[in-house]
């Protein structure tokens, strides 16, 4: 066991846990932010995704062991930003939300690239998604999503 | 009783290696040993946890070599100044390894040292003449990259070392045309079914060098200096399939097995540097 310290969505948070935990479990289980998801469990599908460092990373594959001091961001912080509720809204418009599991991956994946990428493009789009995989939709409904929350976002 | 211990510093970590006669196993981004832990339950070695280890993570110019260290993530390779000023074919190659999120935990260290045949950065790394840094307490070890794998998963790493850094010539990749392909079922999230770097200097019509290393060909990735050699001093054009075929032949062992055949590997190696080189 060893005692770590972080910030989770700008608190400090303390725990007591196993080194090897993953981030993903102490994220769900220990603080019920149940937004990331275990598509896999091997970071292959991005259902998982949440910014460690203010960069997108799968949370199944970060052990609370290489935590300590780091800044965790989920998906239940970044919804509180006017990123997240442009992004958000622009997925509603869009109707480009089917069974939602890989959704809140998406929505950190496209908030990382939109706060990035000021001018959004297509391909940039396809890239910054490009480890989040959707069983339902087909992706394109998707990218006009970003797309449009990024143009909104320059109004 | 295997142990768990996070340094909080280099020096404090060479000092536990010291006296290992076992090699111990280094955890930084955790993008292979946790999929191997899913799947194998946890390893029966000593971990060492090692992502926030600062001195690991620097990118700085050395004479005349850039020195990356281990712990820096590809994410934080591909996004470097340095490294997109003199060595940009690197950057492309590796643009789409693994995805995003993964690109922002896995090392280049890491990929070394998991040491998959496939792995990603080795070939276009051995093509640049890559060297390793292997520090332990008492010293510093350069090992040309090409002589770093012994078999399969096996390197010549001792149990109180650590790759410390991977160096590269800031001349390796100037004056001349660099090649990489990576033949995958997909674009991105993709283990290769083969790979293939490259480099070759043509003068006056002739090929006057040529660099070639592939990955997930042979036991680990690996030059292929037959190959190298065989070709030196012809026209580019001049070259036959046929010859293209029996010197790949002398040093690739493509197998079957769940990504792809054997057939399909040489064919499709042999096509991909008989289309580039005399092309």
């Amino acid at each position: 066991m060893i005692d770590l310290s972080f910030t989770l969505n700008g608190r400090w948070v303390t725990l007591s846990t196993d080194p090897l935990r993953r981030l993903l479990d102490i994220l769900r289980e220990d603080f019920g932010l149940t937004a990331a998801k275990e598509g896999c469990g091997e970071g292959e599908c991005g259902a998982c995704t949440v910014l460690l460092d203010g960069h997108p990373v799968t949370a199944c594959l970060v052990n609370a062991g290489n935590l300590q001091g780091r800044r965790v961001e989920t998906v239940e912080g970044l919804v509180g930003t006017l990123l997240g509720q442009r992004i958000v809204a622009a997925f509603e418009d869009t109707a480009a939300v089917q069974c939602g599991f890989c959704f809140p991956g998406i929505l950190v994946s496209a908030y990382h690239y939109l706060q990035h990428h000021p001018e959004p493009t297509e391909a940039g789009v396809r890239a910054a998604l490009s480890g989040n995989l959707c069983r339902c939709t087909g992706y394109e409904k998707i990218i006009e999503a970003v797309l449009l929350a990024g143009t909104r976002e320059a109004e | 009783m295997s142990t768990i211990t996070i340094p909080r510093r280099l020096d404090e970590l060479l000092e536990l290696l010291r006296d290992r006669t076992e090699p111990a196993l280094f955890l930084a981004g955790g993008t292979d040993f946790n999929v191997q832990r899913k799947k194998l339950g946890d390893p029966q070695r000593d971990l060492f946890l090692i992502a926030n280890l600062a001195e690991l993570q620097a990118i700085t110019i050395e004479s005349d070599r850039l020195v990356i260290g281990s712990g820096v993530t590809f994410g934080q390779f591909l996004a470097a100044p340095d490294v997109r000023r003199f060595f940009p074919e690197l950057a492309d190659s590796l643009g789409h390894f693994a995805s995003p999120a993964v690109r922002n935990l896995a090392t280049l260290g890491g990929n070394l040292a998991n040491g998959s045949p496939t792995a990603d950065s080795v070939p276009p790394f051995l093509v640049a003449n890559a060297s390793l840094e292997l520090r332990s307490v008492r010293e510093l070890r350069r090992v040309p990259l090409r002589e770093f794998f012994t078999g399969y998963k096996r390197n010549v790493l001792r149990p109180n070392e650590l790759i410390a850094a991977v160096s590269l010539p800031l001349d390796a990749l100037s004056d001349g045309e660099w090649f990489y392909r990576k033949v995958g079922g997909r674009e991105d999230l993709a283990i290769a079914k083969l790979s293939i770097a490259g480099w070759k200097r043509v003068e006056t019509g002739r090929l006057v060098e040529l660099r070639v290393a592939v990955g997930a060909l042979n036991e680990y990735p690996r030059r292929l200096p037959g190959f190298e050699a065989a070709f030196l001093g012809r026209e580019p054009h001049s070259l036959t399939r046929e010859e293209i075929t029996e010197f790949l032949r002398r040093e690739i062992t493509p197998l079957d097995d769940l990504r792809s055949t054997q057939a399909y590997r040489f064919a499709v190696c042999r096509n991909l540097l008989y289309r580039w080189i005399a092309g």
